[in-house]
């Protein structure tokens, strides 16, 4: 491989915007699934057609959401590989289920979903763990400019 | 839960540490390169085997067990990539992986 890009991850700055645009794009995702959901169970009242497999794939490729998903997935890849540039996977991708706890406020603010205690205690220890790893701080971890 | 479908659980833990790995191998290239593509044709295989395991596995049986996933990347992250991984990031990748076990096996 040639064209190699100059090694951003010595900057050692965890990119919080890229990060945060990839936790909005998961919680788009999410909602726009959600409000689908909500639409579709409104429209076929009279129960879902149960079509060949083909047909359903047909049917799911013509409504406009699924395009729609299809977008914010495209923009959550690009996003996602400009942090892997920058930051450790080892560090970066446990991080992406804050996504799980940021989605849960949505579900209780927007849709007044109650939620069960062991969904609150994983949220709980989801946000513990990223607290956890976010106070090494360290973007890299090896050759840091200050080891403790 | 059969040996079979524990089986094809772990093919799709798999396949997303190898998407990873590409799309980690992929991210210091420009943005059109070989790893970034396979990793998003892995991305697609691997949702077709997820689609045959709910067939016959509860999401809320199967979905913890891909919370694996947050150990198998920073293991990869690790072997593969020279990371340093600190018992600081250890602890905090074990809660991040029993918080999602948790918030996935209500999810049925």
């Amino acid at each position: 491989m040639t064209s190699l890009l100059p090694d951003l991850r010595r900057s050692h700055r965890f990119p919080f915007g890229p990060f945060t645009l990839l936790m909005a794009l998961d919680v788009g995702v999410q909602l726009v699934e959600k409000l689908a959901s909500l639409r579709a169970v409104g429209a076929s009242s009279g129960g879902a057609e149960s079509g060949p497999a083909s047909g359903l794939l047909l049917s799911y490729l013509t409504q406009p959401w699924v395009w729609v998903v299809l977008a914010l997935k495209i923009a959550q890849l690009l996003t996602w590989t400009q942090i892997l540039r920058r930051v450790d996977i080892s560090l970066a991708f446990p991080l992406t289920a804050l996504a799980y706890p940021l989605t849960m406020l949505f579900a209780v603010l927007l849709f007044h979903e109650h939620l069960g205690w062991q969904i609150w205690t994983g949220a709980l220890l989801i946000t513990a763990g990223a607290v956890v790893m976010g106070k090494s701080s360290q973007v890299i971890e090896a050759d840091g400019p200050n080891p403790a | 839960m059969g040996p079979l479908q524990l089986l094809l659980i772990g093919l799709c833990v798999l396949l997303e540490t190898i998407e990873q790995a590409l799309f980690r191998q992929g991210s210091a290239a420009r943005l059109r390169n070989w790893a970034t593509g396979l990793g998003m044709t892995l991305n697609i295989v691997g949702m077709g085997v997820w689609l045959v395991v709910l067939q016959t596995v509860q999401l809320g049986q199967a979905m913890p067990l891909l919370a694996a996933n947050n150990v198998t990347v920073a293991l990869a992250g690790m072997w593969l990539f020279g990371e340093r991984v600190t018992r600081r990031r250890w602890i905090g990748i074990g809660l991040i992986t029993a918080g999602v076990a948790l918030v996935a096996s209500e999810s049925a």
